[in-house]
């Protein structure tokens, strides 16, 4: 039987020194864009549809997460140094399902939008671009 | 330079050095049971890692050197472990961060409702007299 499962407890772990840690102060994740690629193999001899097949390659995920930003936190700091000194990183996601399930992705681009608004906390848009499998 | 985990932490196996992965324990995760590879609280590290845990609030530091190279108070370090900690257990929202400093509540259940702090009972007194003092 599926399970509605809540989204509050959902963790983003980053590998620091081989030590999962905690993402603070996370509002939001989004993990998008894992799909599997296709070729059009459309043919002028085909049907009226347009057909395609599977290349075999997968587009890897990127994951886009949404904090409350903390300039003085040294796990958001050490995020951020990765924008200019990139180093392929381990980000595991866990999800709050009794499991619980958890996801690892190899992070090897990084991004770090900042936003201040008089109706929110400063806020901060991780952004990874993944590479390979899930594991 | 050395710093000791103050709570068990997940290990990723990918990355270590054999010395590290010497200090790499497994346990169960969660109801399901599937072993993972952990370092338990109290794992000591060593060098700039050392630090680098003791600044995310994930270690304290074992020796002189990491605490004149870290550099903090002792409520300085107890804060920064306090909002790791929260991190660790899900609790982002700002008023969910405030209730746990307080002692209110001590994280979420499976049902993502409040876990009951030391003061969870005095916390909602309180609330209960200020909401019939309203009512007046």
């Amino acid at each position: 039987m599926a399970n509605k499962i809540k989204s509050k407890g959902t963790a983003l772990l980053m590998s620091i020194a081989s030590v999962y840690t905690a993402i603070p102060q996370l509002k939001s994740i989004s993990i998008s864009g894992e799909k599997s690629e296709v070729f059009e193999n459309t043919t002028l001899d085909g049907s009226a549809f347009k057909t395609k097949s599977p290349t075999g390659y997968v587009d890897p995920a990127s994951i886009s997460a949404d904090v409350f930003y903390d300039p003085q936190n040294a796990v958001h700091a050490a995020f951020i140094a990765l924008i200019a000194a990139p180093v392929a990183t381990n980000f595991k996601v866990t999800f709050a399902d009794a499991g619980p399930t958890s996801v690892v992705y190899s992070g090897v681009g990084f991004g770090f939008d900042k936003s201040a608004s008089p109706a929110d906390g400063l806020s901060g848009t991780m952004t990874i671009e993944t590479s390979g499998a899930p594991s | 330079m050395k710093a000791k985990l103050v709570i068990t932490h997940e290990a990723d196996m990918s990355t270590m050095s054999e010395e590290l992965k010497s200090k790499v324990r497994f346990a169960k995760n969660g109801e399901a049971g599937k072993p993972i590879a952990i370092f338990p609280a109290g794992t000591e590290f060593e060098g700039d890692q050392a630090l680098a845990l003791c600044r995310n609030g994930q270690a304290t530091p074992s020796d002189q050197e990491c605490a004149d190279a870290l550099g903090l108070t002792e409520a300085q370090l107890n804060a920064l472990q306090i909002g790791y900690k929260m991190d660790m257990l899900g609790i982002h929202k700002p008023e969910d961060r405030e209730l746990y400093r307080a002692g209110v509540i001590s994280g979420f259940d499976k049902n993502g409702r409040y876990k009951p702090g030391v003061n969870w009972d005095e916390y909602n007194k309180a609330k209960t007299a200020v909401a019939a003092e309203e009512e007046v």
